[in-house]
């Protein structure tokens, strides 16, 4: 899937939206699967497991569950919306509704990394490092990598910087 | 200005308190009661040493950005000497945090950005136990540099 079709970029009006998150469908399917099969293990071989095989499987699905409903209600679905029009830049998040980040002459953005992975963030100028909004997919360093990264910067990236000029 | 202080065109970090009261502070309590508690273990020498390593550097450390010249000079630690750092060789700024358990943040540190040789290189400015006094040094150079 294109990157802007999987981030459901939408340019127009004057306006830019896209959801950085969405690309973590696919470990949300990882965590429905690793359930699925622990469940499994629990059922099939629930004699041979002992006490403490029985307990781990029960902690690992209790884990993939909890983890699997925070992303999903809290992550999957945040917007960021640049404003044109009001020169404001929102961060939306479907259930809890619409809220005013920052305008636009406050924006900054920042390369952001986290053990071998980084990002693109988005941060109130002169207070960027207190507290920041991840703006883009963890970017690895491997060729499909790059690939993604030019994408992300033609398709995102760029439209945002022009915006905020 | 908050974090430095200027002279001419020079601005020097103002010492940085609130990084090593604490610090000096903590280890000078382990000295006392290593002497006063554990007397016949190494231990209170180990304490003194620390103790008196860290007063060193506090007092032998700075960082001076110097606008006549357009370089920043900064000595990091006892052992080292002045590294010279020129403003035109600067790419950038790396503000590194270190986090406990994903979360707690302990330790943040300042960083230039240069390259020498083809290399990428770091120079350490300042750190601190959290964001926010580093967040304002990295504003106040910005306003330094940017003048």
């Amino acid at each position: 899937m294109d990157l802007k079709d999987k981030l459901r970029l939408e340019i127009g009006n004057n306006c830019i939206a896209f959801s950085p998150y969405r690309g973590i469908m696919s470990s949300l399917y990882g965590f429905v699967a690793g359930i699925a099969v622990t469940a499994i293990i629990l059922g099939l071989f629930n004699a041979r497991l002992g006490e403490g095989g029985r307990i781990l499987c029960c902690v690992i699905i209790v884990y993939l569950f909890i983890h699997g409903l925070y992303d999903l209600i809290f992550k999957l679905n945040v917007r960021y919306i640049f404003d044109g029009n009001d020169q404001v830049i929102y961060r939306e998040n479907l259930p809890f509704g619409r809220r005013k980040l920052m305008r636009f002459e406050e924006a900054v953005i920042i390369t952001s990394s986290e053990s071998c992975d980084w990002h693109y963030s988005l941060g109130i100028k002169e207070k960027q490092f207190l507290k920041s909004y991840k703006i883009s997919p963890d970017f690895g360093s491997g060729k499909a990598s790059e690939k993604t990264v030019f994408a992300y910067e033609k398709e995102i990236l760029n439209p945002i910087m022009e915006l905020l000029r | 200005m908050k974090n430095f202080t200027k002279e001419g065109n020079v601005y020097t970090l103002n010492k940085q308190y609130g990084l090593f009261v604490p610090l000096i502070g903590f280890f000078l309590l382990l000295t006392i009661l290593g002497f006063v508690k554990i007397p016949e273990s190494t231990f209170k020498w180990w304490m003194l040493g620390i103790t008196t390593l860290l007063t060193l550097s506090f007092y032998v450390g700075f960082l001076t950005i110097d606008m006549d010249q357009q370089e920043f000079r900064t000595r990091v630690s006892l052992f080292s000497g002045v590294k010279v750092l020129p403003l035109s060789d600067l790419e950038g700024f790396t503000i590194h945090k270190l986090k406990q358990m994903g979360f707690i943040t302990t330790n943040v540190t300042l960083l230039a950005n240069y390259s020498k040789n083809g290399k990428n290189k770091e120079l350490k400015l300042a750190q601190h136990f959290y964001t926010k006094p580093i967040q304002s040094i990295l504003n106040e150079i910005h306003e330094i540099i940017e003048r």
